[in-house]
């Protein structure tokens, strides 16, 4: 999203991150990864919940992306910040989504991932902020 | 629990910021279409 953040302010459209920490955990990953958008913490998942974002099962964490792409999965596990993911807060099974809701608060398009690499590209959620 | 789908009505959820600022999310939602990206982990 930060890549086509022009993009997504010329559709008027307000992004927003939520993760899986306490506001200040998130407040500093955003200033680290100096995004553009607010990046807000959801630290007992009630968010995630209510869009009804699922779990990934522990072969499907663990098993299928070595399988896939083995050089890909250790290349992630290299490059992961461990320590975020031990986080008592974290999940590290939690599956991420996209969601835009309108101005009334109306949900207009909803993912909800299936896998851990499951993330739809920008131009997906662009072309669903265009069909508005 | 019941889940927001497409067409319904989203969740009006807290979710919190610096300094753990509480942010409705309808506070969001309200100024124009809003784009959420949830995480998997900070990690």
């Amino acid at each position: 999203m930060q890549r086509d953040l022009e993009e997504f302010e010329s559709r008027d459209a307000k992004l927003v991150a939520i993760g899986m920490g306490t506001g200040e955990e998130a407040s500093a990953l955003a200033e680290r990864l100096g995004l553009g958008f607010p990046l807000l913490g959801d630290p007992k998942h009630r968010v995630y919940d209510a869009f009804g974002l699922g779990r990934e099962g522990w072969l499907g964490l663990m098993l299928r992306p070595v399988l896939e792409n083995p050089l890909g999965a250790f290349r992630d596990i290299a490059g992961a910040d461990l320590m975020a993911s031990i986080n008592p807060r974290s999940d590290v099974k939690r599956l991420g989504g996209e969601a835009i809701v309108d101005s009334q608060g109306v949900v207009r398009w909803l993912y909800r991932a299936e896998r851990t690499d499951d993330i739809p590209p920008n131009a997906t959620l662009l072309g669903a902020l265009d069909a508005l | 629990m019941a889940h927001a789908n497409v067409e319904a009505q989203a969740p009006d959820a807290t979710v919190f910021g610096k300094g753990e600022a509480p942010v409705r999310l309808s506070e969001l939602w309200k100024e124009g279409p809003l784009v959420a990206l949830f995480l998997r982990h900070f990690g």
